[in-house]
């Protein structure tokens, strides 16, 4: 069994979520009931039915219309305060409503992995005080969870980002815009201790006044088209509603969409039809005042905290109005700065409070911080292609096999030659080192099986092993730290092998069609000989005369490829016939033809190629 | 690292790096285990997905047919239908029912003076697709009109 695991909670006034540490990457606790239109968090909502039933969540978010006086909403606002909800003559704490919602949790994580949840972590405000955050401790007691740490919201939220892992200081502002709420967080980060220096914010601001603002619009645009009003039509509304969020996240990263609802309403001339265009600019249009609002509380945060825009260092994104384009753009304006990206706004909070948990487990030091391979490394094979054995973004330590063969027809010895990098032609990447394995049997091309090793170990040393497998030598090199091109490095050749894709796969393909004619001359003129009698005489002139002249073309000094290309089609196709004809002469199986092989190495006067030999990898 | 790593270790250390391996083992073949499972659930959940967005367009097609007597889109409604028979979707019943959390949302009240809690009205069709709820039927139901109120009762 894995060690104990400490559970990170965002407990949200109107939404929470929990997350758990998983080999040192913090992962979402999906909820029982599956994901719903808030991702995998659920509403923070209980309620008692007349019947006596307790519902939390989703269940208990689906029937508060119907039974207001017996569902609780927002309990985070009322926490460590004397207020006590009566429900049907019950008596409830705000701190027992969070406690059923912590219970769920608890719940819903243990299923998830499989093990008991004794430990968590939870998370609050900066602004709470002692007693809202004792408060929420003793939900958590409530509960049966042992809340080893209560976090600020803003400091899990850097936590996911990385941002403790800063070597310098760091003035953070976290902007958290929420379904109903928006808090602005100004933290100051060194020595390694996240400080609150302002707090600020707007209880009555949030994504839902954003989504009315949108379907107000579409109300209103449909009554000036139609002269209808829809407001009191519950389906009408219902459909406008569901619409209006989806156009809603679909701008988020296109400039328009449609809707349309067709047959909404009917009037004495018939249906009628909401058919409408609405473009990113629209939207922007009708938040554009809502979005405003924040301005007063990040303006205030700054004053608060003695400092003007250029003082932050990093901005972060909580909730989910923060994936829309016009919120990320207006605070970058607001701050002077770009705003980190990277991590879901709406998990990122959960996932900092699980990353608390596993430095507190212990566990976050357990892990090994494993490197990973920048570029791809391989050797090059026939004609000057880069072969990969280990891609890049390639976890290590790692081991990769791959077997080869021969070039040529009694080839003794092969050039094993190793680069990095991630352009399809090897000399175009970085040669790291070769050897040469000799001693290799004469044999036909293609029949020698090579298998060529790449280890990395730990440190980030490759070795790489040629292995004749008929003879069973052996020859080695050891490339010490491949990885340790520096970064600038590592980017030039990453933008290269971007620049020059195109072109690199023209190139690739090129040779690609030289080795394929190469082959097929090879082979060709092996099976003529079989062909021999049991084939049309005239079938066999033709394929010998078509194999001249590819004979000709790849004789050439300047390849003209497409030519080559043409002929090869050609010729296939008769010796294809003609091979068809032999099979069912002989009665054989056609799946016996020949392997594609290998073909002779072209350009280099060095035959000490590797050829790759797909069919023996199986 | 290569300094430390000449040192002898001692048995403390040596079992540390057991113990840390032995974790590590077992927390990826969970991992693994966990990972197998999800892609099966994501595959259904996938399907899911794409049927509860051709759900509205069923929608669509009922409003038209309530407007519009034509066999053709009769027609085509039928086939939508039954495709999303064949993956195992159906409608889920509520007008007349009593209200159930688990199936359906309700919108809005109504005083009708009869029985309390039962669908009155079928706002928004909800389906199920092999037994699971795609989409909440959105509903009316019945409600006595008493006080309303929330969570800041006393």
């Amino acid at each position: 069994m894995s060690k104990e695991k400490i559970i990170g909670i965002d407990l949200g006034t109107s939404n929470s979520a929990a997350a758990v540490l998983e080999a040192g990457r913090p992962k979402i606790v999906p909820s029982a009931e599956g994901a719903s239109l808030y991702g995998k968090a659920f509403p923070s909502v209980v309620a008692f039915t007349k019947d006596g039933q307790m519902l939390v969540g989703e269940p208990a978010r689906r029937q508060a219309v119907s039974n207001p006086e017996g569902t609780v909403m927002a309990a985070k606002r009322k926490i460590g305060t004397n207020f006590k909800y009566n429900v049907y003559g019950k008596e409830y704490t705000p701190q027992q409503i969070s406690a059923f919602i912590l219970q769920k949790i608890k719940k819903d994580a243990e299923s998830f992995l499989g093990q008991p949840v004794k430990k968590a972590v939870i998370t609050v405000p900066a602004y709470f005080d002692d007693n809202q955050r004792q408060a929420t401790k003793d939900a958590g007691t409530i509960a049966g969870l042992e809340v080893v740490r209560i976090v600020n919201e803003p400091t899990a939220a850097s936590l996911a980002y990385g941002l403790d892992k800063a070597d310098k200081d760091q003035t953070i502002l976290v902007f958290d815009f929420g379904g109903g709420t928006l808090d602005v967080t100004i933290m100051e980060f060194g020595d390694g201790v996240f400080e609150v220096k302002s707090t600020s914010g707007d209880t009555q601001l949030g994504g839902t006044d954003m989504d009315n603002a949108v379907i107000n619009y579409i109300v209103k645009k449909f009554k000036e088209d139609t002269g209808m009003d829809i407001g009191n039509d519950d389906t009408a509304m219902q459909r406008i509603r569901e619409a209006a969020e989806k156009a809603k996240i679909e701008l988020s990263t296109v400039a328009e969409t449609d809707i349309n609802l067709p047959y909404l309403t009917a009037t004495d001339k018939g249906p009628q039809h909401l058919t409408m265009k609405l473009t990113r600019a629209k939207l922007n249009e009708l938040v554009d005042s809502l979005v405003d609002k924040c301005k007063k509380s990040v303006d205030m945060a700054l004053k608060d905290a003695k400092l003007d825009s250029k003082g932050i260092t990093k901005v972060i994104l909580v909730g989910g109005p923060t994936r829309m384009p016009i919120v990320q753009e207006k605070v970058e304006s607001w701050v002077g700065q770009k705003v980190e990206h990277g991590i879901d706004p709406m998990e990122c909070v959960a996932d900092g409070a699980a990353i608390q948990g596993g430095v507190l487990a212990g566990e976050v030091k357990d892990v090994l911080l494993l490197d990973v391979t920048p570029l791809s490394l391989g050797i090059e094979t026939l004609g000057g292609v880069f072969t990969r054995l280990i891609e890049k973004n390639t976890t290590i330590p790692v081991k990769k096999s791959q077997v080869f063969s021969t070039a040529a027809d009694n080839q003794t010895a092969v050039t094993i030659r190793v680069f990095q990098g991630d352009r399809p032609m090897a000399n175009d990447n970085k040669h790291l080192g070769q050897f040469d394995l000799v001693g290799i049997p004469s044999a036909p091309r293609g029949v020698p099986q090579v298998e060529v090793t790449f280890d990395i170990d730990a440190n980030g040393i490759l070795n790489v092993t040629a292995l004749d497998k008929g003879t069973g030598k052996k020859q080695n090199i050891a490339i010490t730290a491949p990885n340790k091109l520096d970064d600038a490095e590592v980017e030039r050749m990453r933008k290269e092998a971007e620049q020059f894709s195109e072109a690199d796969t023209k190139k690739k393909e090129e040779i690609e069609v030289i080795n394929q004619a190469d082959t097929m001359i090879y082979q060709t003129e092996k099976s003529l000989k079989d062909f021999e009698g049991k084939v049309d005489a005239k079938e066999i002139s033709a394929i010998k005369e078509k194999t001249e002249e590819l004979k000709k073309l790849m004789a050439e000094k300047e390849k003209d490829v497409a030519k080559i290309k043409a002929k090869l089609d050609e010729l296939n196709q008769i010796a294809q016939k003609a091979a068809t004809e032999l099979y069912q002469k002989a009665g054989a199986k056609p799946g016996e033809q020949p392997k594609e092989a290998p073909k002779e190495k072209k350009e280099d006067v060095v035959d000490a190629e590797v050829v790759d030999d797909k069919e023996k990898k199986e | 690292m290569t300094e430390k790593k000449q040192e002898k270790l001692d048995q403390a250390q040596v079992d540390e790096y057991a113990d840390q391996l032995k974790r590590l083992q077992a927390e990826f073949e969970n991992y693994q285990k966990r990972v197998a499972k999800e892609q099966k659930e994501f595959v259904c959940f996938a399907n899911e997905k794409l049927i509860a967005e051709l759900l509205t367009i069923m929608d669509d097609f009922e409003k038209a047919l309530e407007n519009v007597k034509d066999k053709g889109i009769k027609m085509i409604y039928d086939k939508l239908s039954k495709l999303l028979v064949d993956q195992g979707v159906k409608p889920i019943k509520s007008e007349g029912e009593k209200f159930d959390t688990f199936k359906h949302e309700v919108l809005c009240t109504e005083d009708t003076g009869g029985e309390e809690d039962v669908v009155v009205e079928e706002i928004q069709k909800g389906y199920e697709m092999n037994g699971k709820v795609i989409r909440y039927a959105k509903v009316k139901i019945t409600k006595a009109k008493k006080s309303v109120g929330g969570e800041d009762k006393k």
